[in-house]
């Protein structure tokens, strides 16, 4: 019991500070989550048919985008979908995701075709269209281009607060 | 039919942006007017040109700007097409593209060298082939894919390179004259005379991979060793010449059977690759026909680290296989049997060879370092092959022993940062040193060294430009007897 006297206080007070210190924190995160919603935020979305258990890092993005990573967890085939009419949203996928130029990108795909047969993935004017007709897909638009169709988020990229896309 | 309409539509006008381009291409600058007068409405105007009149600051800006409008068309038109399909025609269509060089070069070697006679020390175009992909996945785990090598060979092919033909020239001495083919073919009806070529298959096979983890894949395939032999077409390989491993086919460049094969990810970054392979090995005639039973077995590890900016890989392959040549007769046994003939096989040559392959890479913004080397045993069984004249010694009943051989090199090469300068185009220097042991049972080591120099251009893409010198040192021979330089130039396009 002294023991508990003891320590129990302090730990009372500890939490008091704790909090006291949360309260500016919180006030830091909470623009944070603001930009989260921003309409500049990449959404990565996949057909129904992707499993909702299914999850993904920027490097298995990556690894699906460069063909490296042919299958989701079920066995399904990948099929990724770039954006190409949205300038800014490739540059700014590609830049964040791929970690590739597009001049890079072009010159890396000519090279696995020759090596590995494969071919870049096709690019579509409005990603969600393939998104939501084929099976597998994965494609990302802009939150302010995003509509409810025969797909779902499965991650986002956030905007940085100048609109400029960033981790 | 609304969007096979608009197919054509799209057509039409990639056709009609195409002759534009033609004609900018073509005409001397042209009056302001004229220019305005054929341009699409002011919100597709280029940057920056906000006269209202449309005009453009030079001929070229047109092109660029024309050339743009192509691109698009042709985006457009693809996405037409792609919604026009159903799911399934568009994992079904078939994909078309290839690569092809031209090479210029000559290679030099003393008066009293070896190879007088046998290299051509002309200055040469040589055109080696075309190499046709087609690929069509045919399901969500299928697909298919098929290099063709179209050659002009065997036009200029010396069948009887016997080394005889280095001792007791000229021929009315007792030397060899090589038979050169040639495959000129005459029209009967025209009278017009053209050359044949051949086509060889590279590869063709059908591959099914339910899972990243597992696949296989049926037909011809490229043997999974190393870094060259995936490489290996000349848009992607930094040098011209190839290394002796792969001339040579130390490690069969190319196996037909199964192969299982699949990649594991230990993290996001990082995954372990491994491939077995089961063919008929190697033969004179492995790809149609095994002449013995005992197949061809390989296993392929792979780990690969992609963090960027670095790139790490290192392989291995290992294969044990076993050659066969036979010679077949007809022998004629007797009227006292019902068919009184016998058809007869005899082996000629059999070996048994175990290859080991290891491959280092490392790419780290713009260095490029990558490792291969090759050593293999060779070892026959009751029928072993004459020994090459070249180190019999003058005895024409020697025989082959047994033998290791080894190949390596270490390529080093650099991207140099010159984006300010030059864009997106890529020139790149790089140093390559190879070493070779063809046979360590010749009493006198065959041994040799390469040292290569080179410069590699990117313009584009889709086109390479190359110029190497070689080197090649040969010390057992004296007075530089079996050395040789070469310089060469080499476009390579892919399509």
């Amino acid at each position: 019991m002294t023991e508990t006297r003891f320590f129990f206080p302090k730990c009372r007070m500890f939490v008091s500070i704790l909090a006291l210190c949360a309260l500016p924190a919180g006030l830091l995160v909470l623009p944070s989550a603001a930009r989260a919603q921003s309409p500049d935020d990449i959404l990565v979305v996949v057909n129904k048919s992707v499993a909702k258990t299914q999850s993904v890092s920027m490097g298995e993005l990556r690894a699906m985008y460069l063909k490296s990573r042919l299958k989701w967890a079920d066995g399904q085939k990948v099929r990724p979908i770039h954006a190409f009419s949205d300038e800014k949203l490739r540059l700014a996928f590609n830049t964040l995701v791929l970690r590739m130029s597009l001049d890079e990108e072009r010159a890396f795909w000519e090279e696995k075709k020759i090596k590995q047969g494969e071919v870049k993935p096709p690019a579509h004017k409005d990603p969600l269209v393939p998104v939501g007709r084929d099976t597998g897909s994965v494609g990302y638009v802009y939150r302010k281009n995003y509509r409810e169709g025969d797909f779902r988020i499965l991650t986002v990229i956030p905007a940085s607060p100048e609109g400029a896309v960033s981790h | 039919m609304g969007a096979l309409a608009d197919r054509w539509t799209v057509s039409m006008l990639l056709g009609l942006a195409s002759l534009s381009l033609g004609f900018a291409a073509a005409a001397e600058p042209s009056a302001p007017e004229e220019a305005g007068g054929e341009l699409p409405p002011e919100a597709d105007m280029p940057p920056g040109n906000d006269t209202g009149g449309g005009e453009f600051g030079s001929t070229e800006e047109e092109v660029t700007y024309l050339r743009e409008q192509v691109d698009l068309l042709w985006e457009e038109m693809t996405i037409m097409q792609e919604e026009a399909m159903d799911e399934s025609e568009l994992d079904r269509a078939a994909l078309i593209y290839g690569f092809f060089d031209l090479t210029f070069g000559k290679f030099f070697h003393p008066n009293n060298s070896i190879f007088n006679g046998l290299i051509s020390d002309k200055y040469n175009f040589m055109q080696q082939s075309l190499n046709l992909y087609v690929f069509s996945q045919l399901s969500q785990s299928t697909s298919i894919i098929s290099e063709l090598r179209f050659t002009y060979a065997p036009l200029g092919q010396e069948n009887d390179l016997a080394m005889e033909g280095l001792e007791g020239f000229p021929p009315e001495e007792g030397g060899h004259q090589y038979d050169r083919v040639d495959t000129t073919y005459q029209n009967l009806f025209t009278d017009q005379k053209f050359r044949l070529g051949g086509v060889g298959i590279e590869r063709l096979h059908l591959t099914w991979q339910p899972r990243d983890w597992f696949g296989i894949i049926a037909g011809r395939y490229l043997t999974p060793y190393g870094i060259w032999n995936i490489d290996h077409g000349a848009p992607v390989l930094i040098t011209i010449r190839h290394p002796y491993h792969n001339t040579a086919e130390y490690v069969p460049l190319a196996q037909t059977g199964l192969q299982l094969f699949g990649r594991v990810y230990p993290s996001d970054t990082m995954y372990i690759q491994y491939a077995l392979t089961v063919s008929n090995g190697r033969g004179p005639i492995e790809s149609v026909l095994d002449y013995d039973n005992d197949k061809g077995l390989g296993l392929r590890l792979r780990w690969f680290l992609d963090a960027y900016p670095v790139i790490v890989a290192v392989g291995a392959y290992g294969y044990r296989g076993e050659y066969t040549d036979i010679k077949r007769y007809i022998a004629i046994t007797g009227a006292n049997k019902q068919v009184p003939i016998d058809f007869q096989e005899q082996v000629t040559i059999n070996y048994t060879e175990w290859v080991g392959a290891l491959d280092f890479l490392l790419e780290f913004y713009g260095l490029h370092f990558q490792v291969e080397a090759v050593r293999g045993l060779i070892k026959y069984g009751e029928h072993r092959e004459k020994r090459s004249d070249l180190f019999s010694k003058g005895n024409p009943l020697a025989m082959q022993p047994d033998y290791l051989y080894f190949d390596g090199y270490a390529l080093l090469s650099y991207t140099l940062p010159l984006t300010k300068w030059f864009g997106g185009r890529k020139l790149t220097p790089y140093f390559m040193y190879e070493f070779s042991d063809l046979d360590d049972s010749v009493p006198d080591p065959v041994q040799t060294h390469i040292f290569i120099g080179g410069l590699n251009f990117k313009p584009s893409p889709y086109v390479v430009l190359k110029a190497e010198y070689n080197y090649k040192m040969t010390p057992f021979y004296k007075n530089k007897a079996a050395d040789f330089q070469l310089v060469a130039l080499q476009l390579a396009v892919s399509f």
